[in-house]
């Protein structure tokens, strides 16, 4: 071969490599996430969906909105790889009430908000997808805006908290305008409790003839303004008010103290209404103060019972929240008994049952998580009257609830279910154990039982125990006296992410699922559990909600209108 | 080399290569021998001695491998597990009585040494104290003389699961007597005061016990006769069988490797009757044997067969659960079988004692 056509040929091969190099590295560049057209079409966008709630600045799966106001959705788009997806068209599609469509940009953040007005009461349902056609998931969403006509109805209404509670935080949320001295607290949970409840309330009802029950120590009292309704009586010591029964104010007092403190409130705002019947709605241990009202202050004097037997005959409907009406199973265990045989309605004891081992480990889990909040380490009088058979629980279930009143009570179920592993084999979950809230038991729907685990049911003579929703009784007007929910999550854990448990009973495990559950005690009363769009979902017995289920706040505001009739 | 040809040697070759070793390796010989027969001198005599050598050397690993299995086997069970100090709450469980013990072996806040909780098959509870006694064998035992005046003052606490309306109303001003509480603290209604009888028989390791309860409402007490029967008689009111009677105890120490080992051979044999009755009431409580066998059954199609388990290689250690439960952990190859392939993989389990018995409890 010449000298010339050795050259031709290597230039030849040179070519040809190069050619191919050049060919490959297109295509690895191009395969690199970016290269690609932003709005392609097949490419996957992730959109998070949530609704402003103005009076708390919270974002959520819902909202309540009055009538002809503007309500703010707050979008942000990313790609799969959760990059922002900006300058780009997404369309807000509302099916409901208030159907139709919008679009709008997104900002270099991925994120957009949107404004809308609606015209129509009812229901309207929010989702977002990607104008381009590309692949869209909601990673939250969709939401859900419950429109209700602006009204300022006449219905006295006293909110009784829980335990370690502040009534301040509820007495804003009624009234905006009354100061709360840590409503700046970021993350305070007291400024969230219930926010869905008392903005449905808000845009019903006067806010004139609605309150927010003081204890007898309440937390409220160490503000400078406590905003206590001024016929209650402070007994705790402050700076202030330096002789009290109580030495500090931490809303742990007396449950039979309390009843009578609440009697005196609900005569003095029935006599403020013109006579007018009051709606007490409670949560927690405000549950136990109610019933002891309702069973007329058994352990009171014979004045102060009187007191109570007046403000019984000024009550029409009660809301039981999550209540402590028969105490907490926590107590009892930390009374002495043992949690290895829990026994009673629906619940599987004795020593034959597959929870027997995991009981009392799990009971000691789910006390460490929650007795900071609700002050479980100290034998205050609260804990005392909570304890299930207590003197206090005893005598108020001597006392059938009063036949004029109606029942509403709602009720944490937290399932859980063991499934294991045997080598490799797998062996699932086929018996769940109902464990309430994880603080009170589902237990019994007697009224005038005392189980010796407690609970906070309430459905006396109503038929199918423990059913997601069942009703009973009569009023003399043949309308039914109880209405019981289950709020129901139910958990399959593997018994091997309960093995940190056996050394170590708050060590971290596959039970905090179950204590991060939206219905646990401590949870229920926040956003995720109450906004409308919450995936707690109870059955709609009004016909009004516009579908079968809805949202635990939604159910109690229609309700409160249908009996109002104001729907 | 001259061949036999008498009927009685051939008449044993024969008999040798049927029934034993040696007719078989007689058989393997000859069969060199023929094989070597064509081939060149040195080449054959090297093939044959290859293949002999290598045919020994696998009957010798053959043989090695069973006998070190079943060797392996054998050592474990003779294995004893290791427990520390008894816990200071020991919990024993009766499924078959339906009862429940729950003991202080040590003094806690707010609890005295002695104090008990026994769970009665409705969901009742008595709560009471009777001091332990530590016996010659180093075991402990509870029990009270049966005589008028001293029951009268064994006083314990009803725990009512479900009460009705007049025992609730009889018990709203109960407190708790300061026997059994080292403060006193009123407010803990609707138990009522019994007198009770208790005898208590608890190992040393306070892994296994028996207990026995009666009990009867001041009201109803009738001196000692239904609390204390004569010698022989039934034992009154409720019992635990955990692993003792009220004279001997059970050593699930000893127990505890060879009940691993008859599980995982139950395992292998797919005998799920066996697996069902072996594991702990966190199954047993859920499924049916039947339905059990079902879900095992689908998992083996699915999951591959279990063709093997090595047997525990050291003594485990009995652990307490922070609730008082004794249970031990155990690692051990386990080789699936699925589809003509086999993988071998380290898996823990634990295995919990139950009624005086181990039970297998879950596989991490």
């Amino acid at each position: 071969m010449s000298p010339m056509q050795y050259r031709d040929r290597a230039l030849k091969r040179l070519s040809s490599v190069l050619g191919a190099a050049i060919t490959f590295c297109a295509i690895v560049a191009c395969s690199v996430p970016g290269c690609t057209s932003t709005n392609s079409a097949g490419t996957h966008v992730t959109i998070t969906l949530c609704a402003v709630d103005a009076r708390t600045d919270t974002c959520s799966s819902g909202d309540f909105q009055a009538l002809h106001q503007t309500q703010h959705i707050r979008l942000r788009a990313a790609h799969a790889d959760g990059t922002p997806l900006a300058a780009t068209t997404l369309q807000l599609n509302i099916a409901g009430a208030n159907a139709g469509s919008l679009t709008a940009t997104t900002a270099n953040d991925g994120a957009a908000e949107y404004t809308y007005v609606g015209n129509s009461t009812g229901t309207d349902t929010i989702s977002a997808t990607h104008v381009a056609g590309s692949t869209t998931t909601l990673a939250s969403g969709p939401v859900v805006i419950h429109w209700l006509k602006q009204q300022s109805i006449k219905h006295p209404l006293i909110f009784v908290h829980g335990i370690s509670e502040d009534a301040n935080d509820y007495a804003h949320q009624i009234t905006p305008s009354v100061s709360d001295a840590d409503q700046a607290s970021s993350g305070e949970g007291g400024e969230q409790a219930w926010s869905a409840l008392f903005t449905a309330l808000g845009m019903s009802y006067d806010a004139a003839y609605m309150q927010a029950f003081c204890y007898i120590d309440d937390k409220a009292y160490t503000a400078a303004t406590p905003n206590c309704p001024s016929v209650e009586t402070q007994e705790c010591v402050t700076p202030a008010h330096p002789i009290g029964s109580y030495a500090a104010c931490l809303s742990q007092s007396s449950v039979d103290r309390n009843a009578l403190a609440l009697a005196k409130t609900v005569n003095a705002l029935s006599a403020a209404a013109g006579g007018a019947p009051v709606t007490l709605m409670a949560y927690s241990m405000g549950g136990a103060v109610v019933r002891t009202l309702l069973a007329g202050c058994q352990r009171a004097s014979v004045a102060d019972a009187l007191t109570c037997t007046q403000a019984v005959g000024s009550i029409n409907h009660a809301f039981f929240l999550n209540g402590a009406q028969q105490g907490s199973w926590l107590l009892r265990v930390k009374a002495g008994a043992d949690a290895a045989t829990l026994a009673g309605q629906g619940i599987p004891g004795t020593s034959g049952s597959p929870f027997t081992t995991m009981l009392p480990m799990v009971e000691q889990n789910i006390f460490g998580a929650v007795k900071d909040t609700l002050g479980l380490d100290l034998t205050d009088d609260a804990e005392t009257d909570l304890t299930p058979q207590s003197a206090n629980i005893v005598a108020h279930n001597l006392v059938a609830p009063p036949p004029a009143v109606d029942f509403y009570t709602f009720y944490g179920d937290v399932e859980l279910g063991l499934s294991l592993n045997i080598l490799t084999y797998h062996v699932p979950a086929k018996s769940y154990l109902q464990l309430g809230d994880l603080v009170m038991l589902a237990q019994d729907d007697r009224a005038t039982y005392a189980p010796l685990w407690g609970g906070g049911a309430l459905c006396d003579g109503c038929p199918q125990p423990l059913a997601p929703y069942r009703e009973g009784g009569s009023l003399a007007d043949g309308r039914l006296q109880y209405h019981a929910w289950a709020l129901t999550d139910a958990h399959s854990i593997n018994m091997n992410t309960l093995a940190p448990l056996l050394s170590a009973p708050d060590a971290a495990s596959g039970l905090q699922a179950v204590v991060n559950s939206p219905v646990q005690h401590l949870n229920v009363s926040q956003p995720l559990a109450q906004a409308p769009g919450s995936a707690v979902q109870v059955k709609d017995i009004t016909g009004l909600a516009g579908s079968p289920t809805t949202d635990e706040t939604n159910e109690i505001i229609t309700i409160l209108l249908h009996l109002d009739g104001a729907v | 080399m001259r061949r036999s040809s008498s009927r009685a040697l051939r008449a044993r070759r024969f008999a040798d290569t049927r029934t034993n070793t040696a007719g078989q390796w007689r058989q393997l010989w000859a069969w060199l021998r023929r094989l070597a027969h064509g081939a060149p001198h040195a080449i054959r005599w090297s093939a044959v001695t290859l293949v002999l050598l290598g045919s020994i050397s696998f009957a010798l690993a053959a043989r090695v491998a069973g006998a070190t299995a079943d060797t392996q086997s054998a050592a474990a069970q003779r294995l004893r597990a290791i427990v520390a100090d008894p816990p200071p709450i020991a919990r024993f469980s009766d499924a078959s009585d339906a009862t429940a013990y729950r003991l202080w072996l040590q003094a806690q806040p707010d609890h005295q040494r002695g104090e008990f909780t026994f769970s009665l098959p409705n969901g009742d509870q008595i709560r009471g104290l009777v001091p332990l006694a530590l016996l010659k064998d180093g075991s402990f035992g509870q029990s009270q003389i049966c005589d008028s005046a001293q029951l009268t003052s064994n006083l314990g606490l009803l725990y009512l699961a479900a009460p009705t309306a007049s025992q609730l109303a009889s018990g709203s001003t109960f407190t708790e007597p300061s026997v059994l509480r080292a403060s006193s603290s009123t407010g803990f209604g609707g138990a009522e005061l019994v007198y009770y009888t208790l005898r208590a028989h608890i190992a040393a390791s306070g892994l296994v016990a028996y207990a026995a309860l009666a009990f009867e409402r001041p009201a109803q007490y009738n001196a000692d006769q239904q609390l204390c029967p004569p010698t022989g008689a039934t034992e009154p009111g409720a019992v635990l069988l955990a692993g003792c009677s009220v004279d001997t105890c059970t050593d699930p120490l000893a127990t505890a490797v060879a009940r691993v080992v008859q599980y995982d051979k139950a395992l292998v044999a797919a005998d799920w009757a066996t697996v069902y009755a072996s594991t702990s009431q966190t199954v047993r409580g859920q499924y049916s044997a039947a339905a059990f066998a079902s879900v095992l059954t689908d998992q083996q199609q699915k999951a591959g067969k279990i063709s093997a388990v090595s047997p525990p290689s050291s003594a485990p250690q009995v652990l307490f659960d922070s609730a008082g439960h004794g249970y031990f952990v155990t690692t051990q190859q386990v080789t699936v079988s699925q589809a003509g392939k086999t993988t071998t993989r380290d898996i823990t389990s634990y295995y919990l004692l139950e009624g005086g018995q181990w039970m297998f409890w879950f596989s991490a």
